[in-house]
């Protein structure tokens, strides 16, 4: 209600032709077109939510071929400064570990079930319609993967969801995490043990046991090949990587069942580090996950609760039990095809659940960055970091509040000034 | 402008002229020839009988009438065929004899983009001696005047023109030993339809079904000469080279498998690495292009991009990255969007070039480029000089030029007007083939009973709407 309430105060302000800072920004902003293909940019801000400390009240970020190169109170001088977007909020461009970016069937490697060393890179297409449909909502940086379809199916990288159509100059990190999948997904349309085979490779796991059944035997042959080199196979490299903790393991593991499943591979084979995505029910064994010090990505939500491919229920409160448990998380997109199951919506629905601002915040910014090691260039509003800025209309994460703007290593991809 | 051969005496060339094979209207130089081991000057010569060779084309003109009356309905038609003796049959110890040639024409599109009016080609067996505006013809020199545009034979490095069990393994996605130059079959129709259009020189090679489809060649489409054995490795990283029937089914493993194989940089991957060998991609959409420049500049290889309709909508990473794109010639029936890609990518001074499917797809494909402003100099010169720099001929075809073999095409007009069609077409200095009385279109003509005519027109015109 009280952002209602203050939605009708800026109409009013509107109607009557005072001038808030966001409507300024309208008459004031440069027309000329060299300015639109800048990357060098100030933004004023009635609150900036860096991810990395207190809000700023009143704020601006300065902007410098596309890093950031201030950022601060607004000095009085510049209040009424001309040439300067005006914005409600600003927080850090969204990040997205299991985002919705298409792949084409031809993204499946249908030779082998295992296959660490093939990347996910040599798959998209940086002209893919889901990239621009990400950007425009305010996810600037995502981790894409695999497909689910192979149980371990390869290398993970991130991009940014803008740039050159180029997959390698948008990577932000090749090879990122190795991306497998438990549950039903792996074994989904592979051959019956009985009648005709459906493709030319008869592919083998057809239930849950197989998948966990691969796993387990992907990872003892990577041991044996430690110890004989002439047991080696295409990926041991990549295998290997991961239980040296060079790199980390991202598993598909949403029902309890997959989730207990990894984490005993976990277990069994000592691999460091371990991020679950679209667990769902990692509500149901808080301590299992708190034991194994592996990291959570959660669905988006759904209205009925289920969610993934082996539908887990997903409670409101799941990321609240989470936070109370130390463990660590972050919200996704994945699946979401709704306009109301964005990324830039689910911490306000988590926030329903219980969470804090502040957290809800973490969990789409900054904890992702810290899960992949690429804190240093995104995730937070620091002076050095990459320029990506979304700007919204009003307190971010509410229900009434929407991404106005946002900004790609300071490149201005959607304009405030249009929305208004 | 129709073309018009007059023809000289048939005594200035002091040979006997051959009878015309009456009841065959073309004997295809290539039948008579064994691969790859063709001697220009020892071929035998096609012959047109003159009943069939230029009437049908010109009868309706004043100037070949005039012609006619002045020479008489009985001298031959053509002297520019006269065989002569096969080199074997000549007196040992004697030098070869120099066969000389002049041909001049109203305009000479040298290929680079200059034309030359009222110019003369002095062609010296088989290849080109000079050129230009005022040449040094020397004296007793047969000279053909001919009307029209003269334009470098065209040179497309990229063809379907073989059957397509040649051109695709299904079972296997790398074939690197493979040659399709083996394929090759000179007297094919396919080849001589590509001859009447007007295309002189093409680039056999596989289907974009294989990952690695093999080694390309470059072939003449008259007189069964192959120019190189082994022109590029063809590659494919487009929507079809992934298939669910073999490795790979995916990109992520296409491009693996194509990484292993050049790091390791073994035979042919390595030739290409080191630059001996170039490559021709197939890369259909704009992703398949991206992943394609992407790879190359990862693996050390630049090359042709075959297809990229949307180039043009790729400028970011296609301009000045050295890469070729040859555009595929589908036909009338280029999309709107398509046809603006290529248009932008073709304006942006990027080196292009075409894909030989049929006549009809490259004709249409350099008109609506043409229609939405390219330069036709860019479009010829992406016909003739940049083929034949793809195909990787380009000191050989694609100009004429001294020293350049005499692939020459007579046009009736402009050669990429759609109304303009070829006349002669000469290879090596023989003109092995002469426009027929028949349409230039390679589709027959339709042949619905007359009584369904009449309906099916008011429909297609849209009378009843």
């Amino acid at each position: 209600m009280r952002t209602l309430l203050r939605t009708t105060a800026v109409a009013t302000t509107l109607a009557i032709g005072l001038c808030t800072p966001a409507v300024r920004a309208q008459n004031n902003a440069p027309k000329a077109p060299a300015a639109e293909k800048s990357r060098t940019w100030t933004v004023h801000a009635d609150q900036i939510f860096t991810a990395n400390g207190a809000a700023i009240e009143g704020g601006f970020i300065s902007v410098v071929d596309g890093k950031i190169a201030a950022i601060g109170p607004i000095p009085s001088r510049d209040r009424d400064k001309e040439g300067v977007l005006r914005v409600a909020a600003i927080t850090p461009g969204l990040i997205d570990l299991s985002p919705n970016i298409d792949l084409s069937q031809n993204s499946v490697e249908q030779s082998d079930e295992i296959t660490p060393h093939l990347r996910v890179a040599d798959a998209l297409d940086p002209y893919s319609l889901s990239f621009d449909r990400a950007l425009r909502s305010g996810v600037t940086t995502v981790l894409c993967s695999p497909p689910d379809e192979n149980v371990i199916g390869g290398l993970s990288v991130v991009v940014k969801t803008g740039g050159p159509g180029s997959i390698a100059k948008r990577t932000v990190k090749a090879d990122a995490v190795l991306r497998g999948s438990f549950g039903s997904q792996p074994s989904r349309r592979n051959s019956p043990a009985f009648g005709r085979s459906r493709d030319f490779y008869n592919r083998r796991p057809t239930t849950r046991m197989g998948v966990e059944w691969e796993w387990r035997k992907a990872f003892y042959d990577a041991v044996v090949a430690r110890q004989d080199a002439e047991q080696s196979f295409p990926g041991v490299e990549q295998l290997h990587a991961v239980l040296d903790g060079k790199l980390p393991l991202m598993v598909q593991a949403g029902p309890t069942q997959d989730v207990r499943t990894a984490i005993f591979l976990k277990e069994e084979f000592a691999i460091p580090n371990l991020i679950l995505d679209q667990a769902s029910e990692a509500w149901k064994e808080p301590d299992l996950l708190v034991r194994s010090g592996a990291a959570v990505v959660l669905p988006p939500f759904t209205w009925n609760g289920r969610v993934g491919f082996d539908r887990g229920f997903h409670a409101w409160n799941t990321a609240l039990l989470l936070e109370e448990s130390g463990v660590v998380f972050a919200f996704s997109g994945r699946d979401a095809t709704d306009r109301d199951e964005r990324l830039s919506v689910q911490p306000g629905y988590a926030m329903r659940g219980g969470l804090s601002f502040e957290s809800a915040l973490r969990a789409v910014t900054i904890t992702p960055a810290r899960m992949l090691g690429i804190e240093n260039r995104v995730g937070s509003l620091e002076v050095g970091k990459d320029a990506d800025l979304v700007l919204w209309n009003g307190r971010p994460f509410d229900f009434t509040s929407d991404v106005v703007g946002v900004m790609l290593d300071g490149d201005l991809v959607v304009d405030p000034r249009a929305a208004q | 402008m129709r073309a018009v051969e007059r023809v000289p005496a048939a005594a200035s060339t002091g040979r006997a002229l051959p009878q015309p094979a009456q009841g065959r209207r073309f004997v295809h130089l290539a039948s008579r020839t064994r691969l790859g081991d063709l001697d220009p000057a020892s071929a035998v010569l096609p012959h047109i009988p003159k009943d069939e060779s230029m009437i049908g084309q010109t009868f309706l003109q004043a100037p070949f009438l005039l012609a006619l009356l002045a020479l008489g309905t009985g001298t031959p038609e053509v002297a520019v065929d006269a065989p002569v003796t096969p080199a074997a049959e000549s007196p040992a110890g004697a030098p070869a004899a120099r066969e000389l040639l002049a041909l001049r024409a109203d305009v000479v599109h040298l290929g680079d983009g200059r034309t030359v009016e009222n110019g003369t080609v002095l062609i010296e067996n088989g290849r080109i001696r000079a050129v230009g505006a005022s040449v040094d013809v020397p004296s007793g020199t047969p000279t053909v005047q001919l009307h029209g545009h003269l334009a470098p034979g065209f040179v497309l490095p990229h063809s379907s023109l073989l059957p397509i069990a040649e051109r695709f393994d299904a079972t296997r996605g790398f074939l690197p030993d493979a040659a399709i130059v083996h394929a090759f079959r000179p007297e094919s129709d396919a080849l001589s339809k590509a001859l009447a259009a007007g295309v002189t020189t093409v680039v056999l090679a596989p289907t974009e079904g294989n990952v690695v489809g093999g080694v390309t060649g470059v072939v003449k489409t008259a007189g069964g000469r192959v120019l190189k054995r082994r022109a590029h490795l063809a590659l494919s990283m487009s929507n079809a080279a992934v298939d669910d029937r073999r490795f790979p089914t995916s990109f992520s493993g296409l491009t693996t498998e194509l990484r292993r194989l050049f790091t390791a940089g073994e035979g042919v991957y390595g030739e290409v690495k080191s630059g001996t060998l170039p490559v021709l991609v197939a890369a259909r959409e704009r992703h398949h292009v991206a992943r394609a420049v992407d790879l190359g500049a990862e693996m050390g290889f630049k090359g042709a991009l075959i297809g990229a309709a949307l180039a043009g909508e790729q400028l970011d990473i296609l301009d000045k990255s050295g890469w070729t794109v040859v555009f595929e010639t589908p036909g009338p029936n280029i999309n709107t969007r398509i046809q603006e890609a290529m248009a932008d990518y073709a304006k942006s001074g990027n080196p292009f070039a075409f894909s030989y499917v049929d006549a009809d797809g490259m004709r249409m494909a350099t008109a609506q480029l043409l229609r939405r402003g390219v330069s036709p100099d860019a479009v010829l010169r992406a016909l003739t000089v940049t083929g034949a720099q793809v195909a990787g001929v380009g000191g050989r075809v694609g100009q004429i030029e001294r020293g350049f073999d005499a692939d020459l095409v007579l046009w009736s007009g402009h050669p990429l007007e759609l109304s303009s069609a070829p006349v002669v077409v000469y290879v090596d200095g023989k003109a092995v083939h002469r426009a027929s009385t028949r349409p230039a279109s390679t589709r027959p003509a339709p042949t619905r009973p007359a009584s369904t005519r009449a309906k099916a027109d008011t429909k297609h015109t849209g009378a009843n709407r």
